[in-house]
């Protein structure tokens, strides 16, 4: 070959090179990626419980002791006798290191020695003067939140109501010292043999005796457990005794969901909508738009998993919240900013797959749209609570019906409930949806 | 000259790979942009039609080079009809291969439950067979070697 052919063939090489880069160079091109988000998925995940849990721990253990719990010691052995004497043994196998503290409270908070805890199962730790008179409950929820640590479990046993401003006083002070603290609260109900006067009541006083061979007809005792989701699994999950049914346990996190996936497909319509590769590790799908329609519906799945004990989300109340970032030639959004015309269409669930249809109203001017959106259940009625909770609970507790029921222990639930979804914001999924526009 | 090796092999493969650019790079580029392939993403669907056209792109490398090194040996100097045969079916070869490209990306959208409307059907046929019998048509007509260059179709 002569040189003269050698310089053209290297002229026409380095054109076709420089044409073959622009083109990549081209092709390359990654326009969704200019609008980024925080990723994390941490308002939503729980840390794993396993990793989550203290090597020690301090368990405040408070026992009502007002008059109205002494007819659960009246019975000898006593179901609630006997979850006195086991949670001590079996609080003790969950941590390494436990410390454990024991306190009475009625009218006032007194710290009392494991002996005299011990002594919990007679009559008379039920009539100490200046403590018998009242449950305030409150004044152990203000020492809980003037004490509360990582590491610190509180519990608390008690017969609950003595009337209803007491449930209202008691939310309240729930909400402000424990969920704004990110407490949690699980909810262990108890039956137990019962011979005495019941004082939570909205009528006087009146005396009640459970029947030995029905257990339907035995009181409920209430145990409030505070600390952190992990913790309070961890502490429920060692108490086995016979005694205790763990179906009668609900848990309050501040968070709910260990697990999620999302998937996101485009129903069959004739919009000129395309999906593009997308980031489903990340919850990231992109679309490319190029149709004047105004909205665009999009099928998605949401793979969900729960903590367990909390109530059960109602998945025909879930509602979503979005805010929206976007970039055009000219100007892009700094900040996200909170997008209202975002729309469920239709939800069902099945066991842990929730799908639903969502209609997002798109802008009219071509830009690159992120949304954000979040699914989380109504603060109203996003959970359905057990029936146990209905079951123990009464608006009226007297001497001629449910006089073995709680005063209206379902709507302290419910409320405590409706709190902490309010408090905590609860979400179970999120993702972001991108949608470049050109038309 | 330019019918002379190795200059004819050189430029056959350069003028190859620019139609590989054209469609790979260019129309497919395009397709990106405007193609619908349901809930299959538009990238996965384009990579997978780029390979199929690299693989249309090689193959048409490889024939073209056959013909211009068979075209060399004197057995088809002396016998131009056994040289039309061979381009022939080289071509036709290459004509089948472009409809066995739109064939396997018809069952990869079956395969995925998507499908593409007819005019990017048509779009992705034609680059198929711009990179294939064309390609072939195209390094054949213009740098065939001197004893078969009007072997090539429409060649006077």
């Amino acid at each position: 070959m002569s040189i003269n052919n050698l310089n053209i063939l290297n002229q026409k090489s380095k054109k076709y090179l420089i044409f073959l880069l622009t083109l990549i160079l081209l092709s390359c091109s990654k326009k969704f990626d200019k609008i980024e988000w925080d990723y994390s998925t941490s308002e939503i995940l729980i840390p794993k419980i396993s990793t989550d849990i203290n090597d020690s721990i301090e368990i405040f253990l408070f026992i009502d002791a007002t008059l109205s719990m002494k007819g659960f010691v009246n019975v000898p052995n006593s179901i609630y006798s006997s979850f006195l004497e086991e949670f001590e043994a079996n609080a003790q196998t969950g941590w390494k290191n436990v410390k454990l503290n024991f306190f009475k409270f009625g009218t006032k908070i007194k710290k009392i020695t494991r002996e005299q805890f011990r002594q919990a199962k007679n009559p008379s730790f039920y009539e100490e003067p200046g403590i018998y008179e009242k449950t305030n409950i409150d004044s152990v929820i203000d020492f809980i939140s003037n004490n509360y640590k990582p590491n610190h479990i509180y519990v608390l046993v008690s017969d609950f109501f003595q009337n209803e401003a007491d449930i209202n006083l008691l939310n309240l002070k729930i909400k402000q010292n424990c969920f704004t603290k990110n407490i949690s609260i699980g909810i262990l109900g108890l039956k137990s043999e019962f011979n005495g006067l019941v004082y939570d009541a909205k009528v006087p006083p009146y005396y009640y005796h459970s029947k030995t061979d029905d257990p339907n007809s035995y009181r409920n005792v209430i145990a409030l457990i505070f600390s952190n989701e992990s913790n309070i699994i961890n502490l429920i999950d060692k108490l086995n005794s016979p005694y205790i049914n763990k179906n009668y346990f609900i848990l309050i996190p501040s968070k709910i969901i260990t697990n999620f996936t999302t998937n996101v497909s485009k129903p069959k319509e004739k919009i000129k909508l395309s999906l593009r590769a997308s980031k489903k590790e990340l919850n990231i799908y992109n679309f490319n738009l190029r149709d004047k329609t105004k909205s665009i519906n999009l099928n998605i799945e949401l793979y969900i998993h729960t903590i367990p004990y909390i109530p059960q989300i109602n998945y025909n109340k879930i509602n979503i919240q979005c805010f929206y970032k976007y970039l055009t030639k000219q100007k892009s959004s700094k900040d996200s900013i909170p997008y209202n015309n975002v729309y469920l269409k239709q939800i069902s669930a099945e066991q842990n797959i929730i799908k639903t249809t969502i209609i997002i109203d798109i802008p009219e001017e071509n830009a690159i749209y992120s949304f954000l959106i979040y699914f989380q259940p109504s603060p109203i009625d996003g959970f359905i609570l057990p029936n146990w909770v209905y079951e123990f609970s009464s608006d009226n507790p007297n001497p001629l019906k449910d006089q073995n029921k709680t005063l209206n222990f379902d709507k302290f639930v419910i409320n405590l409930v409706r709190s902490a979804s309010v408090t905590f914001n609860f979400k179970i999924a999120k993702l972001y949806i991108n949608i470049k526009k050109e038309v | 000259m330019m019918r002379e090796p190795p200059l004819n092999y050189i430029l056959s493969i350069v003028i190859i790979a620019s139609i590989w650019m054209i469609t790979s790079l260019g129309i497919f580029s395009w397709l990106e942009e405007n193609i619908d392939v349901g809930n299959l993403p538009v990238e996965d669907f384009i990579s997978y039609i780029r390979i199929l056209i690299s693989l249309g792109g090689l193959l048409s490398i490889i024939t073209s080079i056959i013909w211009l090194y068979l075209g060399e040996k004197p057995i088809y100097a002396v016998n131009i009809p056994k040289a039309k045969k061979l381009w022939l079916a080289m071509f036709l070869a290459q004509v089948a291969e472009s409809f066995l490209l739109t064939l396997i990306l018809l069952i990869y959208l079956v395969i995925k439950g998507e499908k593409i409307n007819f005019i990017d059907h048509l779009i992705i046929y034609l680059s198929f067979a711009l990179q294939t019998f064309f390609a072939f048509w195209l390094v054949t007509f213009f740098f065939s070697p001197t004893n078969v260059k009007y072997v090539p179709l429409f060649k006077k």
